[in-house]
């Protein structure tokens, strides 16, 4: 039997990426899967994906930095079973150069959309004494970097809300933990020459792939995690154990 | 596992090896020596395509555990996120994910399966 046959779940920043690749991958075992994004043709791409693989999807467009978004978003949503905030940007800068804007950016994106998705959505969660949220953070988020003191901060603030929200939800059987993904192989990222270097330097000497992120993430949304929560989940080939 | 180029270890810890308890010092420190094994075992082999992994248990019950808690394991765990104490296939399920190709790009990583317990 399919691990998430009859759940209905919400990935957030699911139109490219590790996002796509999550909700594809909750699809093939049996989840219905809300995919949401601000690009509606690369949504629509991931539900025709999602549906090549035999499973259900459905695209809400939204841009998780509007705070009137997010509230949107849920209620179109409705209840979910599982929720995966893996919605993220990852300027760098610097931090005397850092704009106030870009700052207010980062923490919006990745961590207040997040935290208001998941105050509208665990409710319900609570009210049927079931759900996971899996919150997709980042090894950068427990090491220092010299050009990205925010995007680091703004995932050390992912993983410290992924271990309040396992406290105030754990007693009524809501899991909730973090991935945190090392350096993946994805779009957004294969320009770079640094992400090649620090790739090459993990314990495995390569990129992850966005699937093996999203095997992890379908791991902690699953009740084969049925005593995990409160954690954090490197998937990292190794970096942070350097 | 260098002369077949792969393979899984997955080293069972726990959860004492980074929380302090009362009596069980040693215990604790050797499950955090292990967990430093981890780490320099996943730098040491990961060119070899051999993945090193713990899991770190939280309180399971056990025969052995409840031979020695008994009544007391439920006041142990009341204040934990879940509640409750796991039980040994909750912690066969985090080893079978490590020692599954699922688990693929996850080397040096700690699953702690504990009900929440180290993150209060």
């Amino acid at each position: 039997m399919r691990t998430l046959e009859n759940q209905k779940a919400l990935v957030t920043g699911a139109t490219s990426g590790i996002g796509r690749a999550i909700a594809v991958k909750l699809a093939e075992e049996g989840a219905t899967v809300y995919v949401t994004g601000r690009r509606a043709e690369l949504g629509k791409e991931t539900v025709d994906l999602i549906e090549k693989a035999g499973g259900t999807g459905h695209f809400i467009v939204a841009d998780v930095a509007n705070i009137d978004d997010v509230g949107r978003l849920a209620e179109e949503v409705g209840e979910v079973d599982v929720l995966v905030n893996n919605a993220g940007i990852f300027p760098f800068s610097p931090t005397p150069e850092q704009s106030l804007d870009g700052y207010e950016q980062v923490f919006g994106v990745n961590v207040r959309a997040a935290y208001f998705l998941t105050a509208a959505l665990a409710p319900a969660m609570v009210a049927k004494k079931k759900g996971a949220i899996v919150n997709v953070s980042s090894v950068a988020g427990q090491i220092g970097t010299p050009i990205g003191s925010v995007y680091n901060a703004s995932k050390a603030a992912m993983d410290a809300l992924t271990r309040s929200w396992a406290v105030e939800f754990g007693a009524a059987g809501v899991r909730v933990n973090s991935v945190a993904p090392g350096p993946i192989a994805t779009e957004a990222v294969t320009g770079i020459d640094m992400f090649h270097e620090i790739s090459e330097a993990t314990p495995l000497t390569r990129a992850g792939q966005p699937e093996e992120i999203a095997e992890a993430v379908l791991f902690l949304a699953s009740d084969r995690a049925s005593y995990i929560t409160g954690a954090v989940l490197a998937a990292d080939g190794g970096f942070v154990a350097t | 596992m260098i002369a077949k180029g792969g393979g899984s270890i997955i080293n069972i810890s726990s959860v004492t090896a980074r929380t302090g308890t009362p009596i069980m010092s040693v215990y604790g420190a050797s499950k955090a020596a292990l967990d430093s094994l981890t780490l320099s075992w996943a730098v040491e082999f990961g060119g070899h395509g051999i993945r090193v992994n713990s899991v770190a248990p939280g309180l399971t019950r056990t025969e052995k555990v409840e031979e020695h808690l008994g009544d007391a394991i439920d006041d142990i765990v009341a204040p934990t996120p879940l509640g409750r104490a796991g039980s040994p296939e909750e912690i066969a399920e985090a080893v079978l994910f490590l020692a599954s190709p699922r688990s693929s790009f996850l080397t040096g990583s700690i699953v702690t399966a504990d009900g929440g317990a180290l993150a209060t």
